[in-house]
């Protein structure tokens, strides 16, 4: 790690004032302490989020809850609010890192963390997400675990993130904080992928800091599937959350479903969204819904079986969602 | 550690009605109905107001950073890119009021993977390879060493040694305090349970089988005790 | 009259809990990684960025002048090839461990790139090709195929994994004088540590230089800590240079670098069976690493000896660290693509996979022969608690749903016996008892195994010895490998004690009014055989000594021990595993592992070497692989994170069985259990999913791959 000053905000405004050219902000650390110890990222300061006032709490906000980003997985996972009304946050917040993690990783953190991708996250390899170098190292490398969408674009990582697929599916938004004031945007939009700047996974400018999510009135049904390979922590191999507005009959009105772990952010997937408007919810129409998805898939040379992954777990979470199993 | 208190809350066991429990994970240290609205953080959320110096900035070069360990005050000089675990492990002796070695929690990943380092903060285990010493001010932490200060051991070290739940041992005082803080926070948690608490630390020898036995044991005589 | 073990037995055999536990779960043992040494600095290496090139700058002056350096060295110079990523090429001491950090960074070095090899394939096709190695034994393979009504084809892989020692490799160097080098290091052999220190270049003209090697404790080593290695003598010249103590423990990347890592092998393999279900003939051609300039260590035919074979091999280069012995060398491996082959060839015969394994244990002329009772057994035991006859199903569950449940199971052998040990056996007046043997504790509990052996031999309890190890200033007592330590030292320790006890009967003989012969030692007494009334306490023995105490120092080489230790185990294992076919996920339901290591010492810490191998075994068949970046041949993962080891949610249940051959002697039993693991869950894996899934680690993209190809 390079040596950097260290300050500890108070406010947000504090926080964004801090956050100024070569400072990074400091959640729960899991993600961005390995980053510097790699020397990945070398901040000249560090700003820490987490003694802002009022950035760990989970208040009540009309029908729906608006939730700190410094609230832990931990403490997410310990609401009976939060677990009961957004299954489907839930039940992706449970295969995040592993107890100490959970203890440690915020909400916010989870949103904003880098990707995991071999190439990016280990010291000595020329990457274009972490700027030293032209092309993606994964493209034509080891690839087993990169993208499986969006692979036209010059990054083919994917995103860290396992809450937000099911933040995007259902609805939430997000509350931003800059130096012009703060701002607030659906979750979805909060994410970019940009041909120009492949060190960009979201919209945050410098000095601009993620305060809270905004979850609205509990809903219809939602689920997340996560396939792991190890089971005690790992990251996905690919994860769906799905939320289900059901109309009269058990027809789904209308559905939000999103993948992760398969795109350099979260893929949200209207092909499968309108494949199950209008449908009961059966093993086959899931399943359809999933053909559909996996219609845009373009694998790279050694990671074919996630679009068999990823149509599974879209698959699945879909009849989670729907029937409460799977099987 | 007799002096130091047990976590705020002790949360029940039970998952709160109606949670829909899909997943493998089941349902453990869930906080009761009663925490509705605030959330306990993990390692950092904050308590009261902040250190003015800390607001303003310090280091990169080293500062005197105070820490409360196993229920004593120490101190460290150490940078602000210092890690709690190395602070403690490493740079104690040479600025410590009270010279005390506390190489218990090991380095062994050094990313947050493997549990070696394993500290429990406010009530909570983590990772003390990826806090920073200076993000302990404040905090209650309690080391593998706490355990046993006194000369007796905890139930869940004297059955890790009865059942034989270590080797090498490398890995055996974070295996320690993740069950610890466990079975604290889960009292009566099922083999399940426990699994998926020790689910963040790594053991190279396979000591896994009899930890896990060990720490049903300890969970036993525990509540059996309460 | 020759040594042997008592016929019966106090101690030996029973459930001793670790002596150093307490220590241990308290964070109060002191591994070379814990040694903060008054005045201590930290060494750090500067490594290779790139895999395969040629030196062409380095300079040291930057990282001199930076804050808390006290010392540097270079490694290698301009000029010299570097052969793998993470190859040392400099290395320094700092006041702090982030100085030395800093400093390293400092350090100007600069590479022309050379082109880097980094996959086995991509050895085999360089220019020229490795030349194969060619065994062939009996009939000519043709002949031999000749014979067969039955045959099969497949390929059957494992990758390169790494040693993953949780206490890297390295030590603590600090000289109490200019010819007085004491050592803390993470060792295996603390006395081949020392003698790799004396022997180190520079400092072989030091006069009567004097190296100990202290290691009470140490964090693992699985075959790959065997001397002091290259970062070893780096911090004994920095402390030398720094006139200060200097500890230089790698950190985990540079571990998985350098620290050790296990050959792959890979082989497509021909196999044939007779009507009769006796397997006929066998033909591999095979490759695989072991690194820059090793190859594998190659143990097939492994146990089943057809009536002809032929094995082509190729070792390959590539630029990596070269290979460490990893707990069974080859022996993993091999059974991996046997036991796998005689899956797929009782598959194709249509023969139930246990009733083909009964049927070709080793016969007469395989030198296996007297094992073969033994597997039968196990074999039967294994197919009983596992569930075979209930749960077993031909290729391919038949169930409906994705996940798909499946057994498999495989056999392994193991040399084990005696190493090179010696031990002393002191006995004061007062009664005290010391034990001293230069071996070394692993985690395998050999500091409990001394008492053990010396409480069972004396007569007495196992608090009444003092056993000291962990030092090379104690008898030699060899490196603990090949599994050869548990019967070295308990050999060695037997004999010194037994040696001991002979001169304490020898005094307490005319005071019972009785023949040295005629004397026990049990019970803490020492007492007529013949009339046990007639006794003295064991305190009262000692007595006699008069003022000086008496040592014994035993030899595993001296002649006169009988039935002691032997060498040669089997084991079998079995697995019941659930697949996912839609996600290619494993989920281990259960293991069933019975293993045999002649006369058990100590039953709790032997069953917990069972474990230990199944749950590494789990570990490597799902989840590790060294990754190699094909481009540049840098390592992809050398954190614990990428490189994927099994946690507690992973293992499912684990049942050990451990037979009991007490007049065999001790063996041991660190290395077997980890060989079967692999290719008994690659076998289950297969029953479940209908398809060969032959290489391992069995991951989702193996999984689901073979089963596109259906």
């Amino acid at each position: 790690m390079k040596a950097f000053t260290y300050k500890s905000a108070a406010s947000e405004a504090d926080a964004v004032a801090a956050l100024g050219p070569g400072a990074v902000a400091l959640a729960g650390g899991t993600s961005l302490l390995n980053l510097m110890k790699e020397r990945v990222i070398e901040p000249s300061v560090v700003v820490n989020l987490k003694s802002v006032a009022g950035l760990d709490k989970i208040e009540a906000a009309g029908d729906g809850w608006k939730i700190g980003a410094g609230v832990t997985i931990a403490a997410l996972l310990e609401n009976p609010q939060v677990v009961k009304g957004y299954p489907a946050l839930a039940e992706a917040l449970e295969t995040v890192g592993t107890p100490q993690i959970r203890n440690m990783a915020t909400l916010g953190g989870n949103l904003c963390a880098k990707t995991p991708c071999l190439y990016f996250s280990h010291d000595g390899f020329a990457c274009l997400k972490r700027g030293n170098g032209n092309s993606c190292p994964a493209k034509d490398g080891d690839n087993e675990f990169s993208a499986i969408f969006g692979t036209v674009m010059p990054c083919v990582s994917v995103h860290a993130s396992s809450a937000s697929p099911a933040l995007i599916a259902l609805g939430a938004r997000l509350r931003v904080a800059g130096s012009g004031g703060a701002r607030e945007l659906p979750v979805e939009e909060f994410f970019v992928l940009s041909k120009d700047d492949p060190a960009r996974e979201n919209v945050l400018k410098q000095g601009e800091i993620v305060t809270h999510v905004i979850l609205g009135k509990p809903a219809g049904k939602s689920a997340t599937y996560v396939a792991l390979h190890k089971a005690s922590h790992d990251w996905p191999t690919a994860l769906a959350s799905a939320a289900l507005d059901m109309g009269e009959g058990d027809l789904v009105r209308t559905a939000r479903i999103c993948l992760g772990g398969v795109a350099p952010i979260p893929w949200r997937v209207q092909a499968a969204e309108a494949a199950l408007a209008g449908k009961k919810v059966t093993p086959e129409t899931a399943s359809a819904a999933a053909d559909a998805a996996m219609a845009g898939a373009a694998p790279l040379s050694q990671n074919a079986y996630k679009v068999k992954v990823a149509h599974t777990a879209l698959k699945r979470a879909v009849l989670l969602a729907a029937r409460g199993s799977w099987k | 550690m007799k002096k130091e208190k047990q976590p705020a809350r002790r949360p029940s066991a039970k998952a709160p009605k109606g949670v829909s429990r899909r997943g493998f994970f089941q349902a453990m240290g869930l906080a009761g109905a009663a925490a509705t609205t605030l959330a306990q953080g993990g390692c950092g959320s904050s308590g009261g107001g902040v250190d003015p110096a800390l607001q303003q900035g310090v280091g990169p070069d080293a500062i005197d950073v105070a820490l409360k360990v196993n229920g004593r005050d120490v101190k460290v000089k150490v940078e602000p890119r210092v890690t709690l675990l190395d602070a403690l492990r490493d740079h104690l002796k040479l600025g410590s009021t009270e010279p005390v070695d506390l190489t218990g929690s090991k380095r062994v990943c050094d990313r947050g993977s493997c549990g070696a380092c394993t500290m429990i903060v406010d009530g909570r285990t983590v990772y003390s390879c990826t806090v920073l010493a200076v993000e302990a001010q404040g905090r209650q932490i309690r080391t593998v060493e706490g355990l046993s200060e006194g000369g007796k051991l905890h139930p869940v070290q004297e059955e890790f040694v009865a059942c034989d739940g270590l080797m090498c041992g490398f890995c055996t005082p974070g295996f320690v305090m993740s069950a610890v803080s466990c079975l604290e926070r889960t009292p009566g948690a099922t083999a399940d349970q426990i699994r998926k608490c020790l689910d963040g630390n790594i053991c190279r020898c396979g000591t896994q089988p009899r930890a896990l036995e060990a720490v049903v044991k300890a969970g036993a005589r525990m509540k059996g005790r309460r | 009259m020759p040594y042997k073990w008592p016929e019966k037995r106090q101690v030996i055999g029973t459930k001793v809990p670790r002596l150093d536990g307490a220590l241990k779960v308290a964070g109060k043992a002191k591994y070379s990684y814990d040694r903060n040494l008054p005045g201590l600095l930290h060494g750090k290496i500067l490594r290779s960025t790139v895999a395969h090139g040629k030196i062409v700058t380095l300079d040291l002056a930057p990282a001199e002048a930076m804050p808390g350096v006290k010392a540097a060295m270079s490694i290698k110079k301009v000029g010299d090839i570097v052969r793998f990523g993470g190859d040392e090429v400099a290395a320094l001491a700092a006041e702090t461990e982030e100085q030395a950090r800093d400093a390293i960074r400092a350090i100007k070095v600069a590479y022309e790139s050379l082109p880097p090899l980094a996959s086995e394939e991509a050895g085999l096709e360089r220019n020229p090709p490795p030349p194969p190695q060619t065994t062939e034994k009996g009939l000519k393979i043709e002949e031999a195929f000749a014979k067969a009504t039955v045959t099969s084809e497949g390929f059957y892989g494992v990758a390169v994994i790494t040693h993953v020692c949780l206490e890297t490799h390295g030590l603590v160097a600090d000289w109490k004088a200019d010819d007085d080098l004491v050592v803390y290091c993470s060792t295996q052999a603390v006395g081949n540590t020392r003698n790799s220190l004396k022997n180190h270049g520079p400092f072989k003209a030091i006069a009567n230089l004097k190296v100990t090697c202290e290691t009470p404790f140490m964090g693992g080593g699985f075959g790959s800590k065997f001397s002091a290695d290259l970062q070893g003598t780096v911090a004994a010249e920095l402390a030398r240079k720094a006139k200060r103590p200097v500890k230089l423990m790698l950190e985990r990347d540079e571990e998985h670098w350098a620290g050790g890592n296990r050959p792959s092998l890979f082989a497509k393999v021909k196999a044939g069976a007779d009507k009769d279900g006796k397997l006929v003939a066998l033909d591999v051609e095979s490759y695989g690493t072991g690194g820059n300039s090793t190859g594998v260590d190659m143990r097939l035919p492994y146990i089943y000896l057809p009536e002809g074979h032929r094995i082509r091999n190729r070792d390959v280069n590539v630029n990596a660290f070269n290979k460490r012995a990893f707990r069974a060398p080859g022996s993993p491996q091999a059974c991996a693509v046997m036991d796998q082959m005689m899956d797929d060839l009782a598959h194709a015969g249509g023969w139930d996979p246990v009733e083909f394994r009964l049927k070709n244990l080793p016969g007469q002329g395989n030198p296996l022969v007297n094992l073969s009772p033994i597997w039968e057994k196990e074999l039967k035991m294994g197919a009983e608690a596992i569930g075979w006859k209930q749960g077993y199903h031909k290729r391919g569950d038949p169930a409906a749903g994705p996940i798909k449940r499946g057994l498999g199971c495989a056999i392994n052998t193991w040399g084990g016996g005696p190493g090179g040990a010696q031990a002393s056996c002191t006995i004061a007046p007062d009664g005290s008892v010391e034990v001293r043997c230069g071996t070394q504790d692993l985690g395998t509990g050999t500091t409990t195994l001394v008492p053990i052996v010396a409480a069972e031999i004396l007569g007495l309890e196992i608090k009444d010895i003092q056993g000291k190890i962990g030092s090379s200033a104690y008898p030699d007592a060899g490196g603990s490998g090949g599994s050869t330590s548990c019967g070295g030292v308990s050999l060695a320790v037997g004999v010194a004690c037994m040696k001991a006890l002979e001169q304490i009967f020898a005094k307490a003989a005319p005071a019972l009014d009785a023949q040295p012969g005629d004397l026990e030692a049990e019970g803490g007494k020492v007492y007529v055989k013949a009339a046990p009334a007639k006794s003295l306490s064991w305190k009262q023995a000692c007595a006699l000594l008069g003022a000086q105490a008496i040592t014994a120092v035993g030899d595993k080489a001296d002649k006169e021990i009988q039935g002691m230790a032997a060498s040669g185990v089997g084991g079998a294992q079995f697995v019941d595993v659930s697949v996912d076919v839609e996600t290619g996920q494993v989920r281990v339901n259960k293991v069933v592992a019975v293993a045999d290591c002649g006369l058990v010492m100590n039953r709790l810490l032997c069953e917990s070497q069972v474990y230990g191998g199944v749950v590494q075994g789990l570990s490597l068949a799902l989840f590790e692989e060294r990754r190699l970046d094909p481009r540049s041949a840098l390592m992809l993962n050398p954190d614990m994170e990428w490189y994927k080891l099994a946690g507690h949610s992973d293992l499912g249940e684990i049942e050990v069985h451990l037979l009991d051959y007490p007049e065999r002697g001790v063996i041991g039993i660190g290395e077997p259990p980890v060989i079967p693991t692999q290719a008994a869950l690659a076998n289950a894996v297969t029953n479940a999913v209908g398809v060969r899934v032959g290489v391992l680690p069995i991951t989702p993209k193996r999984v689901l791959d073979a089963l596109a190809k259906k």
